[in-house]
């Protein structure tokens, strides 16, 4: 089954246990929230709910995973023979979201939860972000092109970020 | 009291810009003129082709949701028309989406459409 949600000005198809990343909602990671702009309800086997605009009592029940950022883009213009150069960076602010159910329906029984409240602080830190990174595999695999090639960008970037993180962390072991 | 050098600091920023030259052809890669010069229009390429990366793929979502509505006996525009009479809000990459993995849910939406036409 899955649902089309509209947050932070884009619409998402979304289904049970995707990991999402949209714009910044508030919350602290672990939070759980309601995205009730549900424009769409598919069900497998029977004809869709849609919505003019929105299907009405509807609520796509969703976990925040991490506030981050995303990775660095470099924001450069210039114009030529007129002394006009500006560098800026600029990192978006988003929210990645584990998508819980729809209206109570299609639960993904999370392994993850029991493990990581078993084990030390160190892994719970590291563990969400394994989590988010498997999961948007799993979606990259999904048929649609377009966005699985963008979340292939992003987990490579992620990627690369953690294991800059990685390396970072051991420089600082060999210092001390 | 000892002369600062600015050896190290023109280094420092040459490399800088070496690096971000990483990968392209030519003396462009090892060359500091060459590579400040591409470098500097490369990032003017990447800001534009930010906006671009935008419209084309909404140019290509256009392209998968007229392929899907044509299969069921609507144009784009007459879908794209039927659909804000009706008022459903899709946007083109959900419905795109739709159109090329949920065939049957697309199907149901361009019906939508078509009554929605027909009235």
């Amino acid at each position: 089954m899955f649902a089309v949600v509209k947050t932070g000005g884009k619409q998402y198809r979304v289904t049970p246990g995707d990991v999402v990343v949209v714009e910044k909602i508030l919350g602290n990671p672990g939070d759980k929230i309601k995205l009730d702009h549900v424009l769409m309800v598919g069900e497998d086997g029977q004809s869709p709910e849609i919505g003019s605009p929105l299907v009405g009592n509807n609520v796509v029940n969703c976990l925040i995973l991490e506030q981050s950022r995303s990775a660095k883009i470099l924001v450069f213009k210039k114009k030529r023979r007129k002394g006009y150069k500006r560098t800026k960076g600029h990192r978006q602010d988003h929210t990645v979201l584990r998508v819980l159910d729809i209206n109570g329906k299609g639960m993904v029984k999370q392994k993850s939860k029991t493990e990581t409240t078993n084990k030390t602080e160190t892994t719970k830190e590291s563990k969400p972000k394994e989590s988010t990174q498997t999961a948007a595999k799993n979606l990259a695999e999904a048929p649609n092109e377009e966005a699985a090639s963008k979340k292939k960008k992003a987990t490579a970037k992620k990627k690369a970020s953690v294991k800059k993180k990685a390396s970072t962390k051991k420089s600082t072991a060999k210092k001390n | 009291m000892a002369r600062a050098q600015g050896k190290v600091a023109s280094r420092a920023r040459r490399k800088k810009i070496i690096a971000r030259a990483k990968g392209f052809q030519g003396r462009s890669k090892n060359n500091f003129r060459l590579a400040k010069q591409r470098s500097e229009k490369a990032m003017q390429y990447a800001y534009r082709d930010r906006r671009v990366r935008k419209r084309n793929f909404r140019s290509l979502w256009i392209q998968r949701i007229n392929a899907g509505a044509r299969l069921s006996g609507l144009t784009y525009s007459q879908f794209m028309n039927g659909l804000n009479k009706a008022g459903i809000d899709l946007d083109r990459k959900v419905l795109s989406d739709l159109a090329v993995s949920e065939p049957l849910s697309f199907k149901s939406l361009v019906e939508q459409a078509q009554t929605a036409l027909s009235k």
